[in-house]
């Protein structure tokens, strides 16, 4: 790829817009950089005021942070119901996005609508409502109640995503794994395996 | 029916735990508010509704949001698309790149708009680069505002639209463009006669899902702008009703309404993104 492309002479007005994209992404890498330097200094810092740099430094904030709030008990909380949101939409959605690059069935339009709508619809437009239901089922303020909400916008985010991904890898391999006719069940994960999980940590 | 046509079904089927989780938990708690919505606290069916747009404090809630979410959902998305492009080709930059771009996702939103008060802040760097290098006199301000909201939103949504395209072009068959260049056609026309139309549809899809992010803004609402005048948006009318005043009717029509709101701009995008060209991205054979 990059062979042939640079083998096509680049004009001067090519150079220069590339050049521009690079400092543009420089610019923000950077910007993003202070953002999270500031508040990682700030959070270190005794006294902050018209100075670059504060003019001591403490942990004292953290100690105070954690006993006050018994962080370590929120911590704990929090990464158990990320890891068990992740899992289950990773469960959840990989198979139904398998499913929608792969095959065409009856109603498919639908169901990628379906899929799209809760992306498409804020938060707040059915957290409200769906923090009523949640409430009337008694799950509202437990945690797996918290865990359902999550998964509203995970587990279709995880499905639209995965479909890109999973679309241009249809070319042979799975092709050989239904001639060793190996169940459709594990044809994902024997031969998309390579090409798709990898990338499902982004 | 053969072996194989059962073997289809049963691979169309693995969609099925998906389609559950999204009727139970998304389909039927909206059908609920939207009933909900029109059963107020007091008054007939439709109180809700004309309260919201009787009152300018809440009707005056959708052109605010608007005028934050269009704006930097257009920025973010066009900036964007010619940087995913140049950075398509799978190179270490390209990794390194994704990596730190990933980083104000994970992070959260909570945890940059605190940095961006620092920073942006009168006492923060960029505000001291400035007066130091003699480009301003006094400090400007940029946090408790529509700028800070702006920015914020920049940090957060660019990253997101960035990935989205990028899985998008490298969805791309290269042998398309590959093909082109052999005919001639520079990066330039390689964009736009090749990448782009094929990537109508996805950058459709991105445009609405950075829309709705921006649109139901609402931490950094809060945290960078300032709430109670120029970034009161409509999330913060509709938390307000739902969680401060317990009326969850009013709660549900506001949601209504932005719901609404929302969909009008993301059905006239989808529309126009007919106007190009629609194929499959992986190219017409495998």
């Amino acid at each position: 790829m990059s062979a042939d492309t640079s083998s096509v002479p680049r004009s001067l007005g090519e150079r220069l817009w590339s050049t521009a994209m690079v400092v543009l992404i420089a610019f923000f890498v950077v910007n993003v950089f202070g953002v999270i330097a500031s508040v990682t200094v700030s959070s270190f810092a005794t006294r902050w005021l018209g100075t670059w740099l504060p003019s001591g430094w403490t942990t004292r904030w953290y100690s105070a942070a954690w006993a006050e709030f018994q962080l370590d008990e929120v911590l704990l909380v929090t990464m158990e119901i990320v890891f068990v949101v992740v899992a289950l939409s990773i469960v959840i959605g990989v198979p139904a996005a398998y499913a929608l690059a792969r095959r065409d069935f009856p109603g498919k339009r639908a169901v990628l609508l379906l899929f799209v709508l809760p992306l498409l619809v804020p938060s707040i437009t059915y957290g409200i409502p769906l923090a009523t239901v949640l409430y009337q089922a008694r799950l509202a303020g437990t945690m797996n109640g918290v865990i359902l909400a999550n998964l509203v916008p995970t587990v279709p985010f995880v499905v639209l995503v995965m479909t890109p991904f999973i679309e241009p890898a249809r070319s042979g391999y799975s092709g050989t794994c239904w001639c060793r006719s190996s169940p459709p069940a594990s044809s994902p994960r024997r031969c998309s395996s390579s090409s798709a999980p990898s990338r499902c940590s982004s | 029916m053969t072996v194989a046509e059962r073997q289809l079904d049963r691979t169309a089927l693995l969609a099925l735990p998906g389609i559950l989780v999204v009727l139970l938990l998304f389909i039927y708690p909206f059908l609920y508010g939207l009933v909900l919505s029109f059963e107020p606290k007091e008054g007939g069916g439709l109180a809700n509704y004309l309260r919201f747009f009787s009152q300018p404090f809440l009707y005056n809630t959708i052109a605010t949001t608007l005028w934050v979410a269009i704006p930097t959902t257009l920025v973010n998305v066009g900036l964007a698309l010619p940087i995913a492009f140049r950075m398509r080709r799978n190179s270490a930059w390209q990794r390194v790149l994704t990596t730190i771009l990933v980083l104000p996702i994970t992070l959260g939103t909570v945890l940059i708009a605190e940095g961006l008060l620092t920073y942006l802040g009168p006492q923060g760097w960029v505000n001291r680069l400035l007066i130091e290098s003699g480009l301003a006199s006094s400090p400007i301000r940029l946090t408790h505002n529509y700028w800070g909201v702006f920015l914020a939103l920049i940090i957060a949504e660019f990253p997101f639209a960035f990935l989205l395209i990028l899985s998008y072009i490298t969805g791309i068959d290269p042998a398309l463009p590959r093909a082109a260049a052999t005919l001639g056609a520079g990066p330039g026309r390689q964009f736009l006669h090749v990448y782009l139309p094929l990537l109508a549809p996805g950058l459709a899809i991105t445009f609405c899902l950075c829309f709705v992010q921006a649109f139901s803004v609402f931490p950094s609402a809060v945290l960078l702008g300032a709430p109670a005048g120029p970034t009161r948006v409509i999330a913060i009318a509709a938390y307000t009703a739902a969680f401060e005043e317990y009326d969850s009717s009013m709660a549900s029509a506001i949601a209504m309404i932005m719901g609404a709101v929302q969909l009008i701009i993301v059905v006239a995008v989808l529309a126009l993104r007919g106007a190009f060209y629609r194929g499959p991205a992986g190219g017409a054979k495998g």
